[in-house]
């Protein structure tokens, strides 16, 4: 299982989100299948919203928590 | 065409369109400027991220069907009926067992989206059912069918209540089975029988209320205990191994057991032990019926006593006398001890009987029952054979001794009355005694030889006893031989009559001639009548012997008659069994139109004892006989006793003097006076006398001087067949004529 984190904090919508959307799209095979998921480390409270019900349009499980101040988004296929 | 400040402006409007359906923020220009925006791509990245929504939507929805589909299929297969109505009670949804019950079958488009009511006759309840949607169980009716109907709520995103579904279950085979059930608990509640189960390893698990009833304990007592609580501890231990072996060969026992109550008692019962096995042939339980036989076994053995003892006096009966008779036989047989045999039979009961009715005559059997038990010894049985026998068994040594010492208690103890009803009844006993070996060596003969021995004292005169003899026995068989050859004389026509002429001697002539029976093939001794005449009389016999007789005699007469012999009658002698018969004189009178021989030739004679058994009976038969013209003469008489008040009012023509008062006339002053006390009472009735038995000339002359002038006997002739005494007739007949 190989985990991506990126951190984007210091960004805000839509980048956050945008910028999750291109990683997803490159190895989101990887992540429905369960080899890989991707952790979002950011500090903007909107994308803890928008990121999580994007990814699940497109099918992925997500979860939510805080972490230093932060969010940390997890992003992943198979539960 | 627009510059490139135009086209930026127009693809970060639709960038910011796009992030919009994405549902997040609009690109700002201070963040982002143009070369960045294009190094970013965003088009291309939400582009390539709506492929993915669009693919993952594709495959939701592909699922979606699928899973729509399994729900249809699982609620159309399901074995429930499901309708969802909304709540304007229009049909939402119905799946297609609800098809079949509630809506007679239509199809799923004519039914979804009507108004219930419109579709459905049982609406109303559906309806009803719906408003409460409580979640609660209804159970209803539907077309013959018990239905449980659950309703429940759906609500929509909001919670409010949008939509209604009910489920129906056809629950009427269950139904039926808690029916059937709540049967056999009540069964199983109220049988009679006590039920009785255990598990496997033979633990009560359930007993019923009779367990209880039958055993006192009570039904906790009973739970989880084992059966052997109820051992009586009287069956051997083989007992129970072959009840258990039973049941494991066939799984089934049935008999007999003493179980032991709660409070001590012993108990019979009757149980049925049977294994029940479940599907896969493992045993898990024993069911034991059990039935209280203590009643039946009391009534067993009172049914017992009752078919081995009398009713009446409590005494046993002959069928256990029997018994033990040949008991007592078989053990005197071994020891070579003597036993005596007493059979009692009661004098005059049968008149007591009849006279004063069997209740005074039960009364007396159970007072003379209770005097002979007073007078035998507790080792002695006294048993009641049947009517007014007795019998007395004497064991152990008993002597010849001690049984006529007995019988003479008995004797003297039934000299003194029985008072019954405040009545003093006189009875008596005669008592027959027979002794083991000497008198027979099997009961049928000691009891046989003892009766025989019981007559011969009752023949010689009532209240005594007869030890048996062979002799006895003897005489028995020889009425018996002589019985049964009068049954085949009678059958055959062995009999044949002799006729003795009466004479008148003031004119010398036969009047008339009696008709006189003979047996002349009969056993020696026994051709004349007074030797068959008493057993013809006790076995019946005389009836079709006296017809005979009287057909045969007015058969001669009519002959005499036509011969011209100038008879005035022929006379025979009725016996008083013959005149007991009802319907003597019709059969006399038919006899008499039968032969044509008129009334006034034909005479009966009745001996005076016959006469006076049944006054009133004679006198109807009598008077009834006379309007036939027929006549009567008393025979022997002078030997019974007769109410001379009584012979006046009768229909009587002549009084024959008995021989013996004949015999010994004219030497014996005696027999004169009587002779002629007798011809005078004829004479002031106004009848004739006759007088019997003349053998001499002298007899004759003295009675023809006291006024007698009829006369029979051996002085004129013997009795002789019936052409001999026509012969006899015609030859004096002759000779009168010649000396006239």
């Amino acid at each position: 299982m190989q985990t991506l984190d990126i951190d984007i904090r210091g960004q805000i919508c839509p980048s956050c989100l945008l910028l999750t959307l291109k990683e997803l799209n490159r190895i989101g095979a990887d992540i429905r299948s369960g080899e890989a998921e991707i952790v979002v480390l950011t500090d903007d409270r909107q994308a803890t919203a928008t990121i999580p019900a994007t990814a699940n349009r497109m099918g992925f499980h997500t979860d939510v928590e805080r972490q230093d101040g932060a969010y940390r988004i997890r992003i992943f296929g198979r539960t | 065409m627009p510059g490139e400040k135009d086209a930026f402006s127009y693809i970060r409007a639709k960038i910011d369109q796009l992030l919009t359906v994405m549902g997040t923020q609009p690109l700002r220009p201070e963040e982002l400027d143009d070369d960045t925006l294009i190094a970013l791509d965003p088009i291309g990245i939400v582009a390539e991220a709506f492929e993915q929504v669009i693919t993952h939507l594709n495959e939701t929805n592909h699922r979606l069907d699928l899973a729509t589909g399994e729900i249809r299929t699982i609620f159309d297969t399901l074995g429930a009926a499901v309708v969802v109505l909304d709540l304007d009670d229009r049909i939402d949804d119905c799946n297609r067992h609800a098809l079949e019950w509630l809506f007679h079958g239509a199809a799923r488009d004519q039914i979804v989206g009507r108004p219930a009511n419109q579709v459905c006759d049982t609406a109303d309840r559906l309806v009803g059912i719906r408003r409460a949607a409580d979640g609660a169980c209804h159970v209803v009716s539907l077309h013959g069918h018990d239905v449980q109907v659950v309703a429940s709520r759906i609500h929509d995103e909001s919670g409010r209540h949008a939509k209604t579904v009910m489920l129906f279950t056809d629950i009427t085979q269950q139904k039926e089975t808690e029916r059937n059930l709540q049967l056999y608990a009540e069964v199983f509640s109220h049988i009679g029988e006590g039920i009785l189960i255990t598990d496997a390893d033979n633990r009560i698990v359930a007993t019923n209320a009779a367990v209880t009833r039958i055993t006192g304990y009570s039904r906790d007592e009973l739970i989880g205990a084992s059966p052997r609580t109820l051992k009586s501890g009287l069956h051997e231990p083989e007992f129970y191994e072959a009840l258990w072996g039973a049941l494991r060969q066939s799984g089934y026992w049935q008999g007999e057991i003493l179980d032991r109550t709660r409070d001590g008692r012993v108990l019979p019962l009757l149980q049925t032990i049977s294994e029940v096995r479940d599907g896969e042939g493992k045993l898990t339980h024993y069911i034991a019926v059990m039935t209280d036989i203590s009643s039946i076994k009391e009534t067993q053995s009172r049914l017992d006593f009752l078919a081995h003892h009398d009713a009446l006096t409590g005494l046993p009966n002959r069928l256990l006398f029997g018994d033990r008779l040949n008991h007592v036989i078989a053990h005197a047989e071994r020891d070579n001890s003597t036993i005596a045999l007493l059979f009692i039979d009661l004098d005059r009961f049968k008149n007591i009987n009849d006279s004063l009715g069997h209740q005074i005559g039960d009364q007396l059997l159970v007072e003379a029952a209770q005097r002979l038990r007073g007078l035998v010894r507790r080792s002695d049985t006294l048993a009641r054979l049947g009517g007014d026998e007795f019998v007395v068994l004497m064991e152990g040594q008993a002597t010849s001794g001690a049984a006529t010492g007995l019988a003479d208690k008995m004797v003297a103890a039934f000299r003194q009355p029985f008072v019954v009803n405040g009545v003093d009844l006189h009875i008596g006993c005669s008592v027959g005694i027979t002794l083991y070996p000497d008198d027979g060596l099997d009961a049928v003969t000691l009891l046989k030889n003892a009766d025989t021995a019981m007559y011969r004292a009752k023949e010689a005169g009532r209240d005594g006893h007869v030890r048996y003899s062979a002799e006895l026995s003897e005489a028995a068989r020889s009425k018996v031989a002589l019985e049964n050859a009068l049954r085949a004389a009678v059958r055959d026509g062995g009999f044949e009559l002799h006729y003795q002429p009466i004479m008148d001697i003031r004119r010398g002539r036969v009047i008339a001639g009696e008709a006189l029976v003979r047996w002349p093939k009969g056993p020696a001794g026994a051709h004349t009548p007074d030797a068959f005449i008493p057993l013809a009389e006790e076995t019946r016999l005389i009836v079709p012997l006296g017809e005979w007789i009287l057909r045969e005699a007015l058969a001669s007469m009519r002959g005499w008659h036509a011969a011209g012999l100038g008879l005035d009658y022929v006379s025979v002698n009725i016996s008083a069994v013959q005149l007991a018969q009802p319907d003597f004189p019709d059969r006399l009178i038919a006899l008499l139109r039968e032969s044509g021989v008129p009334g006034h030739q034909l005479q009966i004679e009745l001996t005076e004892n016959v006469l006076m058994r049944d006054i009133e009976l004679c006198a109807w038969v009598l008077r009834h006989l006379r309007e036939h013209g027929i006549r009567v003469a008393i025979d022997d008489f002078g030997t019974g006793y007769s109410s001379l008040s009584y012979l006046k009012q009768l229909p009587i023509d002549i009084l024959k003097i008995d021989r013996s008062f004949v015999r010994d006339i004219p030497g014996d002053a005696n027999d004169c006076a009587i002779a002629a006390a007798v011809i005078g009472l004829a004479r002031t009735l106004g009848l004739d006398a006759i007088a019997e038995g003349i053998e001499t000339q002298e007899q004759q002359d003295h009675l023809a001087q006291i006024g007698c002038d009829k006369v029979q006997g051996y002085l004129h002739a013997r009795p002789a067949p019936a052409a001999a005494f026509s012969a006899f007739v015609s030859g004096s007949r002759a000779l009168t004529s010649s000396a006239a």
